[in-house]
């Protein structure tokens, strides 16, 4: 297919780019000790919860940007970003809908995604962040009965103090990058759940990003906690405003898996990209790791990265239970002149842990794209094994693929495979669709939507659908 | 030469084989046969000493001595062949050396001498023009790139070098043309010997046709349903093992 | 670098300087990553003192005896620009590229002459206890020209650390062909650094065969430029590390321009408490359409104290191209074992034929007989119970 061909169809308006007006409290733009305590006044933070963020930010001082990754951007000033942002009249936070201003939720309509639990999808918890707060978490009565804890994480600061407590920055660190460290000194707010002991949650728990105020940046905080036996699944989508300036988001998660625990995490990702340009866009710097800690344990990364100017994630697995398992499925779309450096790391410390890990890559249009992975299998890991299967698809002359799988081997029992690949698009493919009688563009999804397939099937139902569709609409932008 | 006895195994958790009971006499061929999943190939298995299968229950006795407490090239020395379902590639050895290394290593266990390095060849020679198959096949690595019916005549090559006691056939007839089929079926009768046991592993009769056992049992869910001669197989090819096991 | 910069500090010009403030490269250099530079930095070196041979060799970190074949050049003139910033560039990648620049002070420059066939026999002797040599080797290989180029290295035993460096620069213009063989089968006290930096024009091509037992220390940086279409390379390595060696080669191939295509095999095989990396690196740049890249790395870990850090790379910019790698490790196949044990193969026997095979594979592709049997052979040395494939060998190989 022609460049021209491809330009035209790769022009597609981010639909999501509107802004909702709405009357904010936020905070002048810049970064000192005296914006963190502020931040935690606001939030009505205990004293541990402030030492904690402003040790955070004593750690965050001392550390450099990360520049090994395959990404470009011009360094960021931390003081002109402003660390929180509400929407006003909040008081102590919404008891039910009715309290909830109604242009939130026209906003959340717009994306999506009704928070009248009555109009929702069935069976699907829903937490609402809108910059910096939770506007509203559906079904809280229904997950009640069933023990389960689904609340703003600045509402469990109160309600479950022993909880987060005992597992905030247990997974993740303080001082694990310097990303993190910023999330710990300035986070706002995230989701917590709690699934106790041999509790299957009744429904999919969801969280909702949503970033609207102008120079701000989001800085969400998810733990998750399954203790022995239990099992959730959980799923996060974001969306932001187009604007021109790039946005920060370093948010982090945490996921701690007990004994035969399952965690099943997914993301449909979808901040806005920047334009053709690269002008704009959301940087897109998170840390997600997922400890199994008791045996047979199991976490599951699925990830569909669409969105952001710069995305910066590698969602990972610390398999430490014996026999346990760690996944991470991701599908990463680059058009425009979106750059991704996203992979996993799957570290193996248990005898017989396993984990799968399957990574699509598509560049289109500028896109750059790399997969990173770190592969590491510690001694004792007895007959630990892994399979790596990593393929890039480019369409365009434009674009890259990357790849760089790191493995650490240090158990001989361990059994490690890795395979990638990278090619275009198959014009006999997309000849033989066409000669069916399929337009070049359906053509193309169709041989991408192949391309991912597996991917997708890792989805909950609800959102594989909605992960096609969205391929679906960033590949109208780019069919090669 | 062989008792099998309540034979219990499992893969896992799995329990595959629920109880055999099987004697095999010195000269006799005996045909296993059973659908997908039965056991057929569990049972070689085990009898070859792959680790993989364990054995709960039962026993299994070969010329006098307790076979499950042997090692898998203690069963080689002793007299024991197993001719693989899917024989393994093994890339970078030649066939040659894999060959020479394992009739010495058998013939020092029987207290034979070493055969040299002529004396080997000539003996090899003679048993690639049984199988027909060419020399070229020596210095191919082991099973690599091989077809279908050249690793199946493969196997059969290194049976006719090692001179088995007791010959396990896997399914050695799938993946077989018409043509190497008879081969191979020729290849094993011509092992066929009054010292000489044949437990012969299939799916299809059509082996049958050319290696005419002494006994035909049928396997399903991992037990011997039936047990008989010739007629057995015939039976089973008409009715197919449906009918067999509603009868 | 307590060691070097004593050296270094007696050295009196503007690259020793700034080798001294860069200092050597840490665990933060993200390609020095794994190396173990403690026992580099702990040894106060000694400028090493070349010994008497009849053979072309490098030893104490001047080339003696260099050949006078007929179709072989050995120029005085000095480095031509492109040279120069090639070497640059290996000097200006971090502290030990500055210390080599510094400490080197041999460049022989050989150049086989248009569409002549050479064969060049390099023997690398052991350097004494406690000192090093660097020096740079430069090959021009004319349009056409043909060069097998042998080098091995004298496993001479030295008691302490022992240090040799070589970078070598290769030239090949269109049409030309270089073969490169390197046996690295050194003392265990040696510390190796060799630099390969390859560029091949116009259809030429250049086939690197590589096995390495020996040394405490090897580093292999290896940059294959293929700068011209048709050009093409290939790379087939080996490295046996055992005891408490560590190997280390990071291989780049840079497919420049389009049409090009590049094949890289390896094979590590770790023992004992031995560490081995393998960083191999394709790139194929924006517009280089049609390139076609293959990538396999194999790793056998065979002691619980093994260590191995492989890893594949691809960076691609052009969307009609072919690259695809695997990678595996793992320990010896328990079907296969389970599949020789089966035809009477004693367990040990078992083990080592499988371990031969591995190492085999690359070891059929040298591309000279005679090296490729003295492989061979020094490989069942280093097999534990390598005796009944030897004999093998000897009975039934024609």
């Amino acid at each position: 297919m022609s460049q021209q061909e491809i330009d035209r169809l790769v022009d597609q308006d981010y639909k999501y780019g509107f802004v909702t007006d709405i009357e904010s409290d936020t905070l002048p733009p810049g970064l000192n000790e005296d914006v963190i305590r502020e931040i935690s006044t606001r939030k009505g933070e205990p004293v541990w919860l402030l030492e904690w963020r402003l040790e955070a930010y004593k750690k965050w001082l001392e550390m450099a940007p990360p520049e090994w990754a395959h990404v470009d951007y011009p360094p960021i000033d931390f003081q002109s970003i402003s660390y929180f942002s509400a929407p006003k009249k909040q008081g102590d936070g919404p008891k039910s809908l009715d309290e909830v201003d109604p242009a939130l939720i026209e906003t959340y309509n717009k994306l999506g995604i009704p928070l009248e639990e009555q109009k929702m999808l069935a069976g699907v918890a829903v937490d609402a962040v809108f910059d910096s707060v939770s506007v509203v978490t559906t079904f809280k009565e229904k997950l009640h009965e069933a023990g389960v804890v689904f609340c703003p994480l600045s509402e469990a600061v109160h309600s479950h103090p022993e909880l987060v407590k005992k597992f905030l920055g247990s997974v993740v660190p303080q001082n694990d990058n310097y990303y993190a460290a910023l999330n710990s000194a300035v986070f706002s707010d995230g989701s917590f759940v709690y699934i106790p002991k041999g509790v299957r949650c009744p429904m999919e728990l969801s969280t909702y990003f949503r970033i609207n105020q102008q120079n701000t940046g989001q800085f969400e905080r998810t733990l998750i906690v399954a203790e022995e036996g239990s099992y959730v699944s959980y799923l996060e989508g974001c969306t932001a405003p187009q604007r021109d300036e790039n946005q920060l988001h370093a948010a982090v998660v945490e996921l701690v898996a007990e004994t035969d625990a399952e965690i099943k995490y997914s993301t449909v990702q979808n901040w806005f990209a920047g334009d053709d340009d690269g002008k704009g866009g959301i940087y897109n710097f998170v840390t997600k790791r997922g400890e199994c800690r008791g045996d047979r344990a199991k976490i599951s990364w699925t990830q569909l990265e669409t969105g952001s100017a710069i995305t910066w994630k590698y969602p990972s697995c610390v398999l430490k239970g014996a026999d346990s398992l760690g996944e991470f499925y991701s599908v990463a779309v680059t058009g425009k002149k979106q750059q991704a450096d996203t992979g996993t790391k799957m570290i193996h410390i248990g005898p017989r842990t396993r984990s799968t890990i399957i990574s699509k890559g598509i560049s289109t249009a500028r896109g750059q794209n790399a997969y990173r992975g770190l592969v590491k299998v510690l001694p004792g890991a007895v007959d630990a094994r892994n399979f790596t299967q990593c393929d890039s698809l480019l369409i365009g002359d434009q674009c890259g693929a990357h790849t760089f799988p790191y493995v650490e081997a240090e158990e001989p029992s361990a059994q490690l495979e890795h395979e990638a690949t990278t090619s275009k698009v198959s014009d006999d493919q997309l000849f033989y669709l066409r000669t069916r009688g399929m337009s070049e563009e359906d053509a193309l999804n169709m041989v991408v939507n192949g391309f991912c397939k597996e991917v997708f099937q890792k989805l909950p139902m609800e959102f594989a659908v909605e992960a096609e569709a969205l391929l679906g609409i960033t590949l109208e932008g780019a069919v090669g | 030469m062989l008792s099998i006895r309540n034979l219990h195994a499992r893969v896992g958790d799995k329990p595959i084989l629920k109880g055999i009971d099987l004697e095999v006499n010195a000269g006799e061929v005996h045909a296993i046969m059973g659908p997908n999943g039965s056991g057929k190939s569990t049972l070689s298995s085990v009898l070859a000493g792959r680790e993989d299968y364990e054995v709960t229950d039962g026993e299994v006795i070969y010329m006098g001595q307790n076979l499950l407490d042997l090692e898998p090239e203690e069963r080689a020395w002793a007299g024991v062949f197993m001719s693989f379902q899917y024989p393994v590639e093994i890339p970078g050895v030649k066939n040659i050396y894999l060959l020479k290394a394992a009739v010495n290593a058998i013939r020092e266990h029987r207290g034979l001498t070493e055969l040299k390095a002529a004396e080997f060849l000539k003996l090899v020679r003679e048993k690639l023009k049984v199988m027909q198959m060419d020399e070229a096949f020596l210095h191919r690595n082991v099973n690599e790139g091989f077809s279908g019916g050249e690793k199946k005549r493969n196997e059969i090559l290194q049976m006719q070098l090692l001179e088995p006691t007791l010959a396990l056939l896997d399914e050695t007839d799938s993946g077989l043309d018409v043509d190497a089929l008879r081969v191979v079926g020729e290849g094993i009768n011509r092992m066929r010997s009054p010292e000489r046991s044949v437990l012969l592993v299939t799916h299809y009769q059509r082996l049958l046709d050319i290696v005419k056992p002494d006994f035909v049992h049928v396997l399903t869910q991992g037990e011997i349903k039936l047990s008989g001669d010739y007629r057995l197989a015939e039976r089973l090819e008409r009715e197919g093992y449906e009918g067999i096991e509603a009868a | 670098m307590s060691g070097f910069s004593e050296w270094l500090t007696d050295v009196n010009d503007v690259q020793a300087s700034k080798a001294l403030a860069v200092g050597l490269p840490t665990k933060r250099v993200e390609s020095w990553k794994y190396v173990p530079t403690r026992g580099l930095a702990r040894t106060t070196w000694q400028p090493a003192v070349p010994q008497t041979t009849r053979q072309f060799a490098l030893t104490g970190g001047q080339f003696v005896n260099v050949p006078t074949d007929n179709g072989l050049t050995v120029s005085e003139n000095t480095l031509t620009g492109s040279e120069q910033e090639r070497l640059d560039g290996i000097s200006q990648a971090h502290g030990f590229g500055l210390t080599q620049a510094a400490l080197e002070d041999t460049h022989l420059i050989l150049t086989v002459q248009r569409a002549m066939s050479v064969v060049l026999n390099l023997s690398h002797l052991a350097n004494q206890a406690s000192s090093a040599g660097f020096a740079a080797l430069i090959i021009r290989a004319e349009a056409g020209a043909q060069l097998t180029l042998v080098e091995q290295f004298e496993s001479t035993n030295v008691e302490k650390a022992n240090l040799s460096s070589l970078r070598c620069l290769m030239t090949l213009e269109r049409d030309s062909l270089v073969t490169h063989i390197r046996f690295q089968a050194a003392n265990t006290s040696a510390h190796l650094f060799s630099n390969l930096n390859i560029e091949c024009c116009e259809n030429a091509s250049y086939r690197l065969q590589t096995v390495e037992f020996g040394s405490k220390l090897a580093r292999n940086d290896i940059y294959i430029a293929l700068s011209g279409r048709e050009a093409s390379a290939s790379v087939n390595g080996l490295a046996i590390t055992n005891g408490s060696q560590y190997h280390d080669t990071h291989l780049t191939i840079d497919h420049v321009v389009g049409d090009t295509t590049s094949e890289m095999t390896f094979r590590n095989m770790v023992d004992g408490k031995g560490e081995a990396t393998f960083n191999g690196r394709v790139l194929i740049r924006k517009d280089s359409q049609r390139s076609a890249t293959e990538q396999s790395i194999a790793n056998l870990l065979l002691s619980k104290n093994a260590r191995v850090n492989p890893k594949p790379e691809l960076e691609i910019y052009a969307d009609d191209v072919t690259a695809s790698h695997g990678c595996t490790v793992g320990s010896l196949s328990k079907t296969e074992l389970f599949y020789l044990k089966s035809r009477g193969l004693s367990e040990t026997d078992a083990r080592a034929f499988l371990q031969y095979a591995f190492a085999e594979a690359i070891v059929d592709e040298i591309e000279h007989p005679d090296i490729r049997k003295l492989v061979e052979t020094q490989l069942l040395g280093e097999l534990k119970h390598g005796e009944l494939i030897a004999e093998l060998k000897d009975s039934v190989d024609v």
